[in-house]
């Protein structure tokens, strides 16, 4: 387990206040209250369907809620222009719940997709390496020239990975990083998240059902039950609580 | 008041369909213009339509002679034959066939490839990453459709006259050039010009159906299939609307002799 270090104290990264989302008649997010301080890696737990890829979503301006305030690194990021937004997402990397990969695009496109929209910046041997850095990371650096239709289901995940790192966000959401991946491959998604946060001492929220990866990466935890943040603390007091919405998850 | 579900589908359905023609209008004079992303798709619509657009003006061209021939013939009117393919060729044959053939391919192309993105979030990743994916998919592709569709119509008019004079030869002895010649004898430029103006028309409605019906797919492998389904029935019926329009509108200003 990891030896869980406390941000509260350092400046925050994302500022979520009274957060609303509904659907149709379907409330999805009610009044949800959530910091990310920097440095931090935040896991957010909740069932399926509660709201998780949605709350994420709020964050990078893809949903827009209907009411509340989502500030991220000090900006209000509701009701702002395109080129204001753009700016915050490049500082924002976001690892899909489905991968997302292009798949028109080879591994390597895909990973100098992000890069597009900085024109003639990066000349072609620093985009070399960017690409190899970020391929060995995960260590699959000999996949660039591959399409993402020859990848298996784990590799996809980190190449996935590998392209929301390419950017060196300082805010990275992870949208289920390890579902529906072997205890293996999840462990090692796992470790590389936390490497990860050592490496570029970025902040993130990981979005979870995996009791596992949570133990793995996590400082604190989020409980996200119907439709806010209904817990909230270490691994340790969370595993220990007699309330039996929180218990089952860590059964 | 009370407007039945289907009118009201029908209506909303327009105005989803013109507010995402605006916005393709919008964008299209935003900055950053999608250049290299754009000959891409216009290379794709050449490669995937060309051989069924020569098979079919081919066809049309050579079946149209054929059954010609014996009307013209009973009125004496032999030496007809070339000026009467051409003028249908050119006018209304070739267009239409070569909107219908790339509204079959093209446009549910178009539907199933940026459905398939839409549902499996890589709109959503192009948007995070800073690419507007209205500008990078769909303002590319509608302007590849759009200049496209005039291409390879008029290769199909040549291919059409082409095999009309094969067809003329099965059953007489006609020189090519006198052929040509007689064929050019009653095409206008201002028989070319509205034939040439539709099937700008046609390409941008092939290629504004098939995105709009991409972006706005439903989820799941059903919903992806659907909106390939319903751009190719949808591009179809426009063409023909367009169709009708035109051919109206020519024949108000006199246009048509
Ligand atoms: N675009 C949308 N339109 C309508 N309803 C939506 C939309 N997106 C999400 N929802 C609804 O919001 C609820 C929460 O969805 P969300 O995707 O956030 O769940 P989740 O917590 O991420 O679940 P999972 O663990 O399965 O990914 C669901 O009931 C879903 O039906
Ligand atoms: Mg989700």
């Amino acid at each position: 387990m990891k030896a869980a270090r406390y941000y509260a104290h350092s400046e925050i990264a994302i500022e979520i206040k009274d957060l609303n989302k509904s659907f149709g008649n379907q409330h999805v997010l009610i009044n949800l209250n959530l910091n990310l301080y920097k440095g931090e890696n935040l896991a957010v737990l909740g069932k399926s369907g509660s709201g998780k890829s949605v709350l994420l979503k709020c964050i990078v301006g893809l949903v827009s809620p209907e009411s509340g305030i989502v500030k991220v690194l000090g900006k209000d990021v509701l009701g702002l222009a395109q080129f204001e937004m753009d700016k915050i997402r490049m500082k924002i990397g976001f690892l899909f719940q489905s991968n997302a990969l292009y798949d028109s695009m080879t591994v390597r496109e895909n990973l100098e997709f992000p890069l597009r929209r900085h024109g003639l910046k990066y000349n072609k041997k620093e985009v070399d390496d960017m690409v190899f850095e970020s391929l060995s990371n995960v260590s699959l650096p000999e996949t660039a020239g591959k399409m993402p239709a020859e990848l298996s289901g784990g590799m996809k995940k980190r190449i996935a990975l590998a392209r929301t790192l390419m950017m060196k966000p300082d805010i990275i959401l992870y949208d289920e990083p390890t579902t529906g991946l072997d205890p293996i491959t999840s462990r090692e998604i796992s470790n590389l998240i936390l490497s990860v946060q050592e490496k570029y001492h970025s902040s993130a929220i990981i979005i979870t059902h995996d009791i596992n990866c949570v133990k793995i990466v996590a400082d604190r935890i989020i409980m996200l039950i119907d439709g806010y943040a209904y817990a909230e603390g270490s691994y340790s007091e969370l595993a220990n609580s007699d309330d039996p919405k929180i218990k089952s998850f860590f059964e | 008041m009370i407007i039945s579900k289907p009118i009201k589908d029908f209506l909303e359905e327009a105005g989803a369909l013109s507010i995402f023609t605006g916005r393709f209008f919008r964008e299209l004079f935003r900055p950053r213009f999608e250049f290299n992303e754009m000959l891409r798709q216009c290379y794709f619509i050449g490669v995937k339509s060309l051989p069924l657009v020569l098979a079919t003006a081919f066809i049309m061209g050579m079946v149209l002679t054929i059954q010609s021939r014996p009307t013209l013939v009973s009125f004496g009117a032999e030496s007809r034959l070339p000026q009467m393919v051409a003028v249908s060729l050119v006018r209304e044959i070739a267009p239409v066939i070569t909107a219908l053939i790339c509204a079959g391919k093209i446009g549910s192309g178009i539907g199933a490839e940026l459905g398939s993105m839409k549902v499996t979030e890589q709109i959503d990743a192009m948007e995070v990453s800073g690419t507007n994916p209205y500008k990078y998919l769909v303002v590319t592709r509608v302007l590849a459709t759009t200049l496209m569709l005039p291409l390879l119509a008029l290769v199909g008019d040549a291919i059409g006259i082409w095999a009309s004079f094969l067809g003329a030869n099965i059953k007489g002895d006609v020189s090519w050039d006198l052929y040509l010649l007689k064929s050019f004898d009653y095409l206008f430029f201002i028989d070319i010009f509205p034939a040439v103006l539709k099937t700008f028309l046609f390409g941008f409605a092939i290629g504004i159906v098939g995105c709009y019906k991409g972006m706005t797919s439903q989820k799941g492998t059903e919903g992806v299939g659907r909106s390939a389904n319903s751009a190719v029935v949808l591009a179809s019926l426009m063409v023909f609307v367009i169709d009708l329009l035109v051919v109206q509108m020519s024949d108000l200003y006199g246009i048509i002799k």
